[in-house]
């Protein structure tokens, strides 16, 4: 008792005399970069400075100035609580940030106590400890935060988080209803509570709550699968066939500034978050996280790779040629930073560059069936059918079911007047991929068009492309129709399908229409131009 | 009924005699109920099952690296006990060729091993001889893991031993050797496999053999990963692509057809790591179920006709409960709450949990892991091999789990733990009212002890009446964990044989008077890379009272066996018990 009074009046000293020490002032003297960081105050818990031998260089640099920073304070004495509870804090955003929540656990813990009005410290307090698995201790970390700020959205979401996951049905659902009662927009508890409902067996509620978690965010994809599997309880097959068509990896989000302002201070994390918001198809995401990891971390080439992938399927292929190409410097042995380059000039038609990069690619790795596919694609483009298909003929080795390798074979053997091969190539396609629309698309053109051989059989190109249309009424599908009826002379039904596949032509393909229309007027004047 | 017995009869005795040639050797002596009451105990090194698993790492974290070997146990000698095949990953380089696959044949201390059991008698002290120079055993690769099976009906279960590189069959020639026939019988898969289950998919009396493929990783496209903390640490599998499964059809004619895209199987690419057969559907034809590692699993619905349709979706087995994909390493079925169905469990990574899979009936599972008291445990645990066994005998099936990390321990690495992956075993015990308590305390130092986990197969190597437990590590020693409790309840075992062989997929119910019936199924797949033992066990508890046994044989017949007793273990053949209509 007397040594905390002593601390007390040391700090409030502290306080009344002096402005915040600069970090490096408060590093000389030097501690030891060993052994705990003891606290001025018997109540407060020792830091155990972790040894840093699995840190790298630059993670332990940063650790070990806030470590200094901190028993430069503690050294030197009288600094005021909130000063102190400040230097505690961030040593432990710099811990969990490099993967420390053991070492951040005592400083979030000392920072709460220092200052017991901050919501701050009790928060990322919980969320070190449920890192950490220690469930129990969490939850009264943000029973600790929730009491300063009872309205604390990300608090009570992870707190129905945390008691859900340890099979706390009825503490978890009263979090996720004090953040609905809070907010009737907030997600992820909405998509909490139709989780509760679904482990209760209501799946009528599920629904609701998930459908609820969906109007206010769309783009949580992760939410269709367990409403798909809520409305399948209900009997409802129609909803659940299309919420099963619907599923995806995107959870449903809440706003965390406190919480990423930790995980922004590891540009790894941010690397990681890039990708996994890639992976979910995420993109605006990706690159707001993986933009800067790849400043921090510049000579790393799979961020470049991540980012040159996110900046591709936003359309920015000239951006992604830039990352390709410095990840190709970072690292020339790697065939998938050459595939990627590749790929992406395929992308931008030009393909005697992309024919160099892919050849590369292969030369590093030889059974590489992506690489193989996207030179025999390139060749064919080219004209250079003869180099073409062998690179195809070696897709489908190495992966019988590519699709798009098989199509792209026919093409070529169809050119070259093969028509027997490519009929035959496209007839085993759908023998091992009998539901493939795509193959018997293609399969259905052949035999409408491609007249050399003998293989013509225009009867059945027909019923084909309308079984095809009639398993899935899309634009493309009707196009098929169209094509095959001019093929076999139909022009005025040619036509009648051509017009459809336009009406047909969803709202943001309007670009598509061009082709369409001049297939159209092609049709109309009893032309059938086309191009294997 | 007496030809039933007579059968039960020349097992026990055969058994005995073979008990008795080795009476001769020195023994071990049996621990003891551990003094501190410990439910299992490692007797790997006093039993002389000596194997340290080596995985060649050389700090370039080759993403095989990581995933470990596995083991199987399975009587090749035919003598009554159960003996120990253990995989060695050996060394990991990569090949001259163009495939970018390991090749290269595993020799002295990077060889699999063959551990002859030389049990004198049931509960008796284990007893184990390295006899893998003998075994003429030569494999190749970066082994992986192992299934059993007898595929060609000759009464000697022979290996399929998969490897980051080529598999490789190995025929039981029944005389102590093995012949490697993987050309002649075209079972070859030369990427990257992990586990296999040997199952009777067409029901025509020939075991089958689905072999799960994990990623495309090759070293040309290896990926350097890094950790929170800064350092290079493996990548996960979403770095890469993952693989069709393979599904190779038994032609009865010593070869395979490999009917992988005829049946549907290859027209998917999973990131297989286990794999399990069992009906689970009811409709008495052996489904597979795969467990994927983060991605959808799948579950190949048996067609009856050769085809197989991927209903994992509908079925609810694809995902968690909030539709996220998990990370499927070890996979189990099972049926936990006697209601006479299979359901199923997975481990993943930590962060995720143990997934339980309750079969509702009409293809439909609910993922219970909540609610049943395993998510909450298993949170911290990254899971491999594992599961359903009925540890104490009481008639319901626990759950084990071998638990290791796949990216280093932030805590460990920080400490300077020269291998920061390692974490103890969990056992989870079911309290018979769908909900499970963890129970690894009272397992024991054994599982305490804090391994890289991987390989586990479960088994009774004692032949006393309960299921004991062998587990391989990464870069440490094998484990043969006795189980020390089961015993001391009632129990009965049965060999299930169709013709020569055992009855793989053949499902057992025990029927008692005034008890629920107790269904298990002969399996030796499951688990992560291992293969198990193919007896079902029954625990019965405290209850003496004789039972029916009603088997439904793998070719969908029923059969009635009854006068079986307990406490001991007994064979039945199919076409010897009463036949049910």
């Amino acid at each position: 008792m007397m040594r905390r009074r002593a601390v007390v009046g040391a700090l409030v000293l502290f306080a009344a005399g002096c402005s915040r020490p600069a970090e490096e002032k408060a590093a000389s003297p030097q501690p030891p970069a060993t052994g705990p960081i003891h606290a001025p105050d018997g109540a407060l818990q020792p830091v155990v400075r972790p040894p840093g031998k699995g840190l790298d260089a630059g993670a332990l640099q940063r650790i070990r100035r806030r470590e200094l920073y901190l028993q430069g304070l503690i050294s030197a004495g009288g600094s005021a609580a909130p000063t102190l509870a400040a230097a505690y804090g961030e040593l432990g955003r710099v811990y969990y940030a490099f993967g420390l929540p053991e070492s951040a656990i005592p400083c979030y813990a000392n920072a709460a106590r220092l200052q017991p009005s901050s919501f701050e410290w009790p928060y990322l307090l919980a969320r070190a400890l449920w890192r950490g698995d220690k469930g129990d201790e969490a939850i009264a970390a943000l029973g600790q935060a929730l009491a300063l700020q009872p309205q604390d959205l990300p608090a009570l979401v992870l707190l129905g988080d945390i008691q859900r996951a340890m099979g706390r049905v009825e503490p978890a659902r009263q979090a996720y209803e004090r953040a609905v009662a809070v907010s009737s927009r907030c997600a992820p508890a909405l998509y909490g509570l139709g989780e509760i409902a679904v482990l209760e067996g209501n799946f009528r509620r599920a629904v609701e709550m998930f459908e609820a978690a969906l109007r206010v965010q769309p783009e949580a994809s992760r939410v269709h699968y367990p409403l798909s599997l809520a409305y399948g309880r209900l009997g409802n097959t129609a909803q659940a066939q299309r919420h099963l068509g619907l599923r995806g990896d995107v959870d449903p989000a809440l706003a965390d500034p406190l919480y990423d302002a930790v995980l922004r201070l590891n540009p790894v994390t941010y690397a990681r978050r890039g990708q996994d918001a890639l992976q979910a198809g995420n993109l605006a995401q990706a690159l707001q996280l993986l933009g800067p990891a790849a400043e921090a971390l510049p000579e790393d080439p799979e961020i470049r790779m991540h980012l040159g992938a996110a900046l591709a399927r936003s359309g920015n292929f000239e951006g992604a040629l830039e990352q390709y190409r410095t990840a190709v410097r970072l690292q020339p042995t790697n065939p998938r930073a050459h595939y990627n380059l590749g790929t992406t000039l395929t992308s931008l038609r030009r393909d005697d560059e992309a024919v160099v990069a892919l050849r590369r690619a292969i030369e590093l790795h030889p059974e590489f069936p992506q690489a193989l596919f996207n030179l025999g694609q390139a060749m064919r483009r080219l004209g250079r059918d003869a180099e073409a298909l062998p690179l195809l003929d070696q897709t489908l080795k190495l992966s019988p079911t590519h699709e798009p390798g098989r199509l792209a074979r026919a093409r070529v053997l169809a050119r070259l007047g093969r028509c027997r091969e490519a009929v035959a190539g496209i007839e085993e396609g759908v023998t091992i991929l009998p539901q493939s629309r795509p193959l018997k698309s293609g399969l259905a053109r052949l035999l409408a068009a491609c007249t050399a051989e003998g293989t013509a059989d225009p009867a059945r190109a027909l019923r084909l492309a309308e079984q095809v249309f009639a398993d899935e009424g899309s634009a493309d599908n009707a196009a098929n129709v169209a094509f095959v009826q001019a093929a076999r002379g139909q022009w005025k039904e040619a036509v009648l399908w051509q017009r459809r596949a336009l009406e047909l032509l969803p709202e943001g393909q309007q670009a598509d229409a061009g082709p369409l229309t001049a297939q159209l007027e092609g049709y109309q004047a009893g032309k059938l131009e086309f191009e294997w | 009924m007496k030809a039933v017995l007579g059968a039960a009869l020349i097992g026990l005795v055969a058994g005995l005699l073979a008990w008795d040639a080795r009476a001769s050797a020195p023994q071990t002596a049996r621990p003891a109920a551990s003094p501190s009451g410990d439910w299992f105990v490692d007797v790997a090194p006093s039993a002389g099952l000596r194997f340290v698993h080596r995985s060649g790492r050389a700090g370039e974290f080759y993403f095989p690296e990581i995933s470990g070997a596995g083991v199987g146990v399975v009587d090749y000698d035919n003598d009554g006990d159960l003996d120990v095949y253990v995989v060695q990953s050996g060394r990991l380089k990569a090949p001259g060729d163009a495939s970018g696959r390991s090749s290269e044949p595993r020799t002295g201390q990077d060889s699999d091993r063959l551990f002859r059991n030389d049990l004198a008698g049931p509960g008796q002290a284990l007893r184990f001889t390295d006899v893998t120079a003998k075994s003429g055993i030569a494999t190749r690769g970066y082994g992986q893991g192992v299934a059993a099976g007898d595929y060609d009906n000759d009464g000697f279960p022979d290996l399929y031993v998969t490897s980051f590189g080529p598999n490789q069959l190995l025929r039981n020639r029944g005389d102590g050797t093995f012949q490697d026939v993987t050309g002649v019988a075209r079972a070859d898969d030369p990427r990257w496999s992990t586990s296999a289950s040997f199952a009777d998919l067409d029901r025509d009396g020939w075991l089958d053999l689905f072999v799960a493929n994990y990623v495309d990783f090759v070293f040309p496209i290896h990926k350097q990963c890094t950790s929170r903390a800064g350092k290079k640490d493996y990548c996960g599998p979403t770095s890469y692509h993952p693989l069709p499964h393979r599904l190779l059809r038994n032609a009865g004619n010593g070869s395979f057809e490999d009917v992988s895209l005829r049946s549907g199987v290859a027209k998917s690419a999973g990131n297989g790591l286990g794999v399990v057969a069992a009906d689970f559907d009811g409709d008495a034809w052996p489904d597979v179920y795969v467990a994927n590692d983060q991605m959808e699993n799948f579950l190949w619905v048996n067609g009856r006709d050769g085809t197989f349709r991927e209903s994992a979706l509908t079925a609810g087995l694809a995902l968690s409960a909030a539709g996220a994909a998990q990370a499927g390493m070890g996979v189990d079925a099972g049926d936990f709450d006697n209601d006479g169905d299979e359901d199923a469990f997975l481990t993943h990574l930590t962060g995720q949990y143990t997934t339980l899979y309750v079969n509702e009936g009409g293809l439909q599972f609910s993922d219970k892991s909540l609610l049943a008291g395993l998510a909450g445990p298993s949170r911290p645990m990254t899971g491999f091999g594992a599961a359903f066994l009925d540890v104490d005998n009481d008639g319901w099936l626990d759950m084990l789990t071998v638990n290791g990390t796949v990216s280093a321990i932030e805590g460990l690495v920080s400490a300077g733990d020269p291998f920061p992956y390692h974490q103890p075993k969990q056992l989870f015990m079911n309290k018979g009212d769908g909900t499970f308590r963890e129970a690894s305390r009272e397992g024991g130092a054994a599982l305490a002890v804090s391994d890289v986990g991987r390989g586990a197969a479960f088994g009774d190597l004692d032949n006393d009446g309960d299921t004991d437990v062998v587990i391989t590590q990464i870069d440490g020693p094998a484990r043969v964990l006795l189980n020390q409790v089961g015993s001391r309840r009632h129990w009965l075992g049965v060999r299930l044989l169709t013709g020569k062989r055992d009855a793989l997929g053949a499902v057992a119910v025990l029927k008692r008077e005034g008890e629920r019936p107790l269904r298990r199924r002969a399996r030796a797949d499951g688990s992560y890379l291992s293969a198990n033992d193919p007896r079902v066990l029954f625990g019965l508890g405290s209850s003496v009272r004789p039972g029916v046994l009603e088997v439904q044989w793998p070719d969908g017949r029923r059969e009635r066996f009854r006068g079986l007793g307990v406490d001991r273990y007994v064979t039945v053949q199919q076409g010897q018990g009463e036949r049910i209509r």
